[in-house]
């Protein structure tokens, strides 16, 4: 049983033992990245090219970081550079770009199940850095190491998600990891934000973040699209804030060890306040370091490699 | 003249006793054929098809159209008025009329309700009447004007003829699949049944006011076959028909993100579904209709949520209905949905079996097998889920208007 060749359109692809194992290993690229030279000659020769259909700086460099620490070559990819723009279509930029000898495409579009489709056209390895508002499998698993680091184990840890849960892929593929590993996860925002049926994730729903988030060990907010204010999902940000907006003072009434989290970019003062943002307990730096460490682990591990980060 | 014994007899209704059959043939040869457990089936009715003409012709045009229907069995075919330029006007109407003389299959004309679908003002709806269109539709577009609507409705209840409805409340609408359970987990934006439902709550209200028949098109949700069973046990002059393709697959089944599974109204949730067929067994739901439409490779070959929304289905008509009649509906029913019973819906004759010698009919092996293919496929499309799935049952031969319109070798001789 191997991660190597696996396509990463989800966590679902991935066993829990997979999981562990890409945590030990992003546990010793973390120590790489600590030391004055910062890399491994793990992918010499290999080529990664990230795709990128839609806009993102963190993400995207994670994942250039990521490579090139390993050694590996990155060519970017993004639609507004490229053809697209001329009305090239998917499937064509895709068999152009195969044709040039990629290993592993790393692939970010606005179109759920995009993944999927680039699989059709590629032989290449296919990992998802976010298909709409499917599914973001490397930043939930950036999500659960960030706790497995601190809390030493998923299992029976209780996780609370809050705000717009509807046009969240971080939110998707959080619950299936974390439920996966065991863990007792909660959904909160407003009705209108909490996509239908959602509970059949295993996962509770809440209405009211006082009572979601007593004795919750990591509390995790998400980004409020703000361009989502037109659409009646909620009447105004300072309402959504009263109700829903994260502060120490809500934090009172997790558990002692508690942690906040945030996959990026925050709007300060809308779904979190400064002072919890930026405070002791809040890991947003953290999980950008790990993201780093366990694309690392992702893109050496499916790329075959198994002797850890000393090879 | 050739004889066909021994085939299994749906008159319409029923499986009869097997006949013979006689067809002229154009040499004075003396023929026989023998058909033990084939079946004679009337031409198929598909009410609800898209042919693409005029203007869309790289997906289908009236004769490609046709033949794919005959290669399915169907004699007679409904053909929408979203084309290029809308089927709107009388001059539009005899165009096509004009066009479809040498087709394959009887091609029966919908006109438009509003010029260009557009639902700002009503299209001549007399004068389309007076050059022989059987009803009115915007098809693909839900006409969101109520008082507009409602006027519909009165011409076309002076003409005798039915407004056949799309219904889909225009706030709600706009999502690629059935929202739902799978919805949420394929990161698919979703529409909700209520779009459905609000809609045809509304039909049912307007025909109750102006006495018009109006027919629901593809309903695909519980409350739907909930609203039309109530309207009609309330004396109200509503029918319904509902999709092949609905009776099969649900939003599950979206998992691949095919693109040859996306149609609009969207796959029912199973419990949805499980509403249609009852709908089905206590008559609520009046004809079984294929809704083909067909699409270009390059159209659907992109992102789920970026293809268009149809499917072809003339050619699998009859495997689909074998298939559904495996999940506990009788076939007898099924095929009456196909042929008498949208007969007497829209008034038309044909959709039964009654001489010794009818013009329009198919015949039918439920044992042999095919494979939709672009090779086998009469329809310039090929947006299908069955392609290049083995499927049971196969058309022999379709004849209409005493020619034959489709045959495989076998039938050669004629």
């Amino acid at each position: 049983m191997s991660i190597a060749g696996k396509d990463v359109f989800d966590v679902d692809v991935l066993s829990k033992e997979d999981v562990l194992q890409i945590f030990q290993t992003a546990k010793e690229f973390k120590e790489v990245l600590q030391r004055p030279i910062k890399k491994v000659p793990a992918l010499r020769g290999k080529t990664v090219c990230t795709l990128f259909f839609e806009p993102s700086t963190r993400t995207r460099m994670s994942f250039e970081i990521a490579a090139k620490r390993l050694n590996a070559d990155v060519v970017n990819f993004s639609s507004s550079t490229s053809s697209l723009k001329k009305g090239e279509s998917f499937k064509d930029t895709v068999k152009t770009l195969d044709a040039m000898g990629i290993d592993l495409y790393v692939i970010r579009h606005r179109e759920p199940g995009s993944p999927m489709m680039l699989k059709k056209y590629t032989n290449a390895i296919v990992i998802n850095a976010g298909d709409g508002i499917r599914a973001h499998p490397t930043q939930a698993i950036l999500d659960g190491y960030t706790m497995w680091e601190k809390f030493g184990e998923l299992k029976d840890l209780k996780v609370v998600i809050v705000g717009d849960i509807l046009h969240s892929r971080v939110a998707r593929s959080n619950a299936k990891l974390l439920k996966k590993m065991g863990a007792d996860v909660t959904f909160c925002g407003p009705k209108s934000m909490i996509p239908m049926k959602a509970e059949e994730y295993g996962v509770r729903i809440s209405h009211s973040v006082k009572e979601a988030i007593k004795g919750a060990d990591v509390v995790m907010g998400l980004r409020m699209q703000l361009e989502r204010q037109t659409g009646g999902f909620f009447s105004s940000l300072d309402e959504y804030n009263e109700f829903y907006g994260l502060t120490p003072e809500v934090m009172k009434e997790t558990s002692k060890s508690s942690i906040f989290m945030h996959p990026g970019p925050m709007n300060r003062g809308v779904e979190v306040v400064t002072e919890l943002a930026d405070s002791e307990n809040s890991k947003v730096e953290e999980q950008v370091t790990n993201g780093v460490a366990t694309r690392m682990a992702l893109l050496y591990l499916t790329l075959g490699g198994d002797n850890g980060a000393n090879s | 003249m050739l004889t066909l014994k021994g085939a299994k007899v749906f008159n319409g209704e029923e499986f009869i006793e097997n006949k013979d059959f006689h067809i002229e043939l154009s040499s004075q040869e003396e023929k026989e054929l023998n058909l033990d457990g084939m079946w004679i089936l009337p031409g198929l009715i598909d009410t609800h098809t898209h042919l693409r003409d005029p203007g869309q012709l790289w997906r289908e045009d009236v004769y490609s159209g046709t033949k794919a229907a005959a290669h399915g069995g169907i004699t007679t075919v409904f053909a929408m008025p979203n084309t290029t330029p809308t089927i709107d006007t009388e001059q539009a109407v005899i165009y096509l009329k004009e066009r479809a003389k040498e087709a394959s299959a009887d091609v029966k004309i919908v006109g438009a309700i509003t010029k260009g679908r557009q639902g700002k003002e009503l299209s001549e709806m007399g004068r389309m009447a007076r050059a022989g269109v059987v009803g009115f539709s915007d098809d693909g577009a839900f006409l969101n004007d109520s008082a507009l609507a409602r006027h519909a409705m009165e011409y076309a209840y002076e003409l005798g003829l039915p407004i056949i409805s799309h219904c889909e409340e225009q706030y709600l609408k706009g999502g690629h699949m059935r929202e739902g359970w799978y919805s949420t987990l394929y990161g698919v934006y979703p529409t909700p049944f209520a779009a459905e439902s609000i809609a045809i709550a509304r039909e049912i209200e307007l025909s109750y006011l102006t006495k018009a028949h109006v027919h629901i098109a593809h309903i695909s949700t519980k409350r739907s076959v909930e609203l039309i069973r109530h309207a009609k046990a309330d004396g109200i002059n509503v029918t319904c028909d509902v999709c092949v393709h609905h009776l099969l697959f649900t939003d599950k089944d979206i998992e691949d993100y095919d693109t040859s599974k996306k149609i609009n109204p969207p796959f029912p949730t199973e419990e949805d579904q499980k509403a249609l067929y009852e709908g089905l067994e206590d008559g609520t739901i009046d004809a079984i209709i294929t809704d083909h439409a067909p699409y270009a490779v390059h159209e659907k070959e992109v992102e789920f949520q970026a293809a268009p929304f149809g499917i072809i289905g003339f050619e699998t008509l009859l495997n689909e209905l074998f298939m559904v009649s495996k999940r506990g509906i009788k076939i007898e029913k099924l095929l009456s949905l196909v042929t008498s019973k949208p007969a007497k819906l829209y008034g038309m004759d044909g959709g039964t079996i009654e001489s010794e010698n009818p013009a329009d009919f198919t015949v039918f092996d439920p044992n042999d097998e095919w494979i939709p293919s672009p090779q086998t496929l009469f329809s310039k499309s090929r947006n299908t889920p069955f392609l290049n799935k083995n499927l049971k049952g196969r058309v022999l031969a379709t004849f209409h208007d005493g020619k034959k319109v489709y045959g495989d070798t076998k039938w050669k001789l004629m």
